[in-house]
């Protein structure tokens, strides 16, 4: 499975912001549908999901989400709020080696002791 | 006084160095894997995605009995002959922690999906398992869909957005 968006290691293919039409356009090529089937599975006109795609019209959220649940994807929203406790450790693991990081696993509290 | 096997000390090398004196084909995967690409975590176990060839398999339950892996009811795990569509999990007690096995975990079609992404890394001792890239880390816990993974798995997306503001860091400096 792939997520739209993102390449074989998970980061965006690309570093730059993302349409909804693109990302309806990938859902549905990637679900293996035409236009016309998508707009049939959702009860629209085929012209509806062309524009949408195009970004000539830009669909509300529960418009994206229908599309994107008929091609087999889903959006979700998920509150996150920033914990600068675990961004710093976070950076500091990343600052390790994979080595180091299973050893400061294995001298946590909790682990082995 | 022995430990109990539920409170084996955790020794990942002790496993994997058995995994590796059968020669094992494997992704590493879960909790242990997502340490390893660098997210802060605690866990007791090694979780894997074998390659499902026969041969493999077999080897596989040599090295588990090995390290005296056991099913939580005692029972010697069979990894080959398991019903993996009754139990996709085969959790088993080893006398080095826990070890996981998931031919096909949630969100991936298994080891040959795997391993595409994953990437051999060096932890030490000669060892440098193939662990699971940070994105297919990332997928498994959203697919399991579980509300309690949902902190893990914002930290997964964060550490590959960090690890990828390190990389273009790195770009320019060269």
């Amino acid at each position: 499975m792939r997520c739209i968006g993102q390449n074989a290691t998970g980061a965006p293919d690309r570093l730059r912001s993302v349409r909804s039409g693109e990302v309806i356009r990938e859902a549905r090529l990637q679900a293996g549908l035409s236009q016309d089937r998508l707009a049939q599975r959702i009860g629209v006109p085929r012209q509806s999901i062309a524009r949408w795609e195009r970004g000539a019209v830009e669909p509300g959220f529960d418009t994206v989400r229908r599309l994107l649940r008929s091609c087999g994807f889903d959006v979700s929203l998920v509150r996150y709020e920033p914990d600068e406790v675990a961004e710093a450790r976070l950076s500091d693991k990343l600052e390790l080696t994979p080595q180091e990081r299973v050893l400061a696993l294995l001298g946590e509290p909790g682990n082995n002791d | 006084m022995a430990r109990p096997r539920s409170q084996a000390r955790f020794d990942p090398y002790a496993i994997l160095a058995a995994l590796e004196q059968e020669r094992v084909t494997y992704v590493l995967i879960g909790a242990f894997a997502r340490v390893i690409v660098g997210a802060d975590e605690i866990t007791h176990g090694v979780d894997l995605t074998p390659s499902p060839r026969e041969e493999n398999l077999r080897r596989l339950d040599l090295a588990l009995d090995a390290i005296n892996a056991r099913r939580p009811d005692g029972s010697e795990p069979n990894v080959q002959t398991n019903d993996y569509t009754r139990d996709p999990v085969v959790e088993l007690r080893t006398d080095h922690g826990e070890v996981k096995v998931v031919p096909f975990p949630e969100g991936t079609r298994g080891y040959d999906d795997l391993r595409r992404a994953a990437e051999r890394q060096p932890l030490g001792h000669g060892f440098r398992p193939s662990v699971a890239s940070p994105g297919d880390l990332a997928r498994m816990l959203s697919a399991l869909g579980r509300e309690q993974d949902i902190p893990n798995l914002m930290m997964m997306r964060r550490l590959i957005e960090l690890e990828h503001g390190l990389y273009r860091g790195m770009s320019i400096e060269r």
